[in-house]
């Protein structure tokens, strides 16, 4: 198989490739890194590159599948991580220029189970300072360009990874959401990204934004690669505070049993108030899509979801106020002056507001759980737009004027303020040919229903497997 | 729960000065609109009846919770 197209391949089928022998573990790094090489001047995916390290653990692959024999779906796949995933060895600047410097001397847990499992990081990817942001824009790194068009914003804050998987650079990255990190920019680069249910996936070694809401999730080409990722990720840390102790399950099971009677609920408010017209044209059409599969698909009214945004908002700002607040304060200039304003404004939130942002996270958390009772899973779009210009500010959405920042996170922030799994996939294009994103959200720990509905739509569509003109 | 008052400069002054800003009045007045901004978000919440409610985080109990 000519290099190129390993590049074009998922994880399940190049883990096919490699088990069979028709290709090597040295061959995938070779098509990749030459592919990186090609389009990086272009997309900026990447913060660190790694291409010694990555042959390095190519050839030593090699080796071990030959001596000791081929261990699972992730032997000798590289994986690209976004740039704040602690890499022993390797710098993690986490998009700062204050951790410019910073090598870690351990791994993530992240990158300890990829390890274990036999794949190899193949570089540290592009990210929004800290994190704080749902653009791909980044003031000491440059801007992450999205590859379908090269003048557009990838999305973030994990913009490195949707570069990077949706332009062949690499076939599968790990994110981490917080607002939307995974699913803005899966959606706005036309890739699958999963945010599972808050505590499933270890955060150690993760650079933290917000304690009580940050996650960490796959972004990849299909679903079935998602829910490979997922087996590889799920289990209790105990070095992580929020990890919860579960049955090891198997993500790939059932996955494929369709959606026969599944109850999905759209909600009638709070997300429409700020839609794009081609955005939604998208949307209702898969829901059609689904009703063709055999789901039921009903309106429901849900608690206010735009209280729960706030929420998420004052919680997520208090919290990386105190988390970052001796660097604001003594090294302030070396921020991005918006990132930097917007830490700062978390200092400035009382402990009451903050406690009060709890309650009603918690009150409102109960109240759409209890919605959750009447349907399987809830459907959405993933953002409001298609991917803005690089340095568009604002967009005029039915005459409204609305920040491009509320646009791209005003959907996806409601579940990850509340911890439940959430899923997006491409479900089609604008007429100016950018991707659209199709939220799936699920209850507590449901994510192999979330896959097997996710996977049912994306079998019988094509959208996941268009790729932009690079 | 009472109306939260607007934030005035110069409360928003006193309370930089206690968090330890630097007093570098052209930042400052850039943070101003942002510090603003997330006080109307806590005034959206102060509407919320929260009574009797204790603050949640994010942890959700797996034995609480079906599997799968």
């Amino acid at each position: 198989m000519p290099n190129e197209d390993l590049t074009q391949l998922s994880v399940s089928q190049l883990g096919h490739s490699i088990e069979s022998g028709d290709v090597s573990p040295v061959d995938v790094a070779e098509a990749f890194l030459s592919r990186i090489n090609a389009l990086e001047p272009q997309l900026n995916a990447f913060i660190t590159r790694v291409d010694e390290y990555a042959m390095q653990a190519a050839r030593e692959t090699e080796k071990e599948i030959l001596r000791d024999g081929y261990k699972g779906p992730f032997h000798g796949i590289p994986i690209g991580l976004k740039d704040l995933f602690w890499t022993k060895g390797i710098r993690t600047t986490s998009g700062s220029a204050i951790d410019g410097a910073f090598v870690p001397t351990e791994d993530s847990a992240v990158a300890s189970r990829m390890k274990a499992a036999g794949a190899y990081f193949i570089g540290k990817l592009h990210m929004t300072e800290f994190a704080f942001d749902g653009t791909s824009l980044n003031l000491h790194y440059g801007p992450a360009r999205n590859p379908w068009d090269l003048t557009r914003m990838a999305g973030g804050s994990s913009s490195g990874p949707g570069v990077a998987v949706a332009s062949g650079q690499v076939p599968i990255a790990i994110g981490t959401d917080t607002g939307g990190s995974v699913r803005v920019p899966a959606a706005l680069c036309g890739i699958t990204g999963l945010k599972p249910t808050f505590g499933l996936i270890s955060r150690y070694g993760v650079t933290p934004l917000a304690w009580s809401m940050d996650h960490v999730g796959p972004m990849t080409r299909t679903v079935r690669d998602a829910a490979l990722a997922l087996n590889m990720l799920a289990g209790y840390d105990s070095r992580d505070p929020d990890s919860v102790k579960m049955q090891p399950q198997n993500y790939l099971e059932g996955m494929d049993r369709g959606i026969q009677k599944i109850r999905i609920g759209v909600p009638s408010d709070f997300i429409w108030d700020v839609m794009d017209s081609d955005v939604e044209k998208a949307f209702r059409a898969a829901m059609v899509h689904m009703e063709s599969l055999g789901s039921y698909i009903r309106e429901l009214s849900t608690p206010d979801l735009g209280l729960i945004n706030s929420a998420g908002s004052v919680v997520q700002t208090s919290e990386a106020g105190i988390i970052y607040r001796s660097r604001v304060l003594n090294k302030g200039q070396h921020f991005d002056p918006v990132i930097r304003r917007r830490i700062e404004s978390g200092l400035f939130i009382p402990a009451e507001a903050y406690l009060h942002a709890q309650q009603v996270r918690a009150k409102l958390k109960g109240l759409l759980l209890e919605t959750l009772e009447e349907v399987d899973i809830l459907a959405t779009p993933t953002t409001a737009i298609a991917a803005p210009e690089i340095d568009q500010e604002r967009a005029v959405i039915h005459g409204q004027d609305v920040p491009i920042r509320e646009a791209l996170l005003r959907i996806t922030r409601v579940f990850s303020t509340v911890g439940l799994p959430a899923i997006s996939v491409p479900c089609g294009f604008t007429e100016g040919g950018l991707p659209v994103g199709l939220q799936l959200v699920g209850k507590p720990f449901s994510e192999s229903l979330l896959l097997r509905v996710a996977q049912a739509y994306q079998e019988s569509t094509d959208w996941h497997l268009r790729r932009p003109e690079m | 729960m009472a109306e939260r008052p607007d934030l005035t400069y110069e409360v928003f002054i006193t309370m930089a000065k206690q968090q330890g800003f630097e007093m570098d009045m052209p930042h400052l007045e850039e943070l101003f609109p942002e510090v603003k901004t997330m006080v109307q978000r806590m005034k959206l919440l102060d509407h919320v009846d929260t009574v009797g409610i204790q603050p949640g985080s994010n942890s959700i109990p797996t034995d609480t919770v079906a599997m799968g």
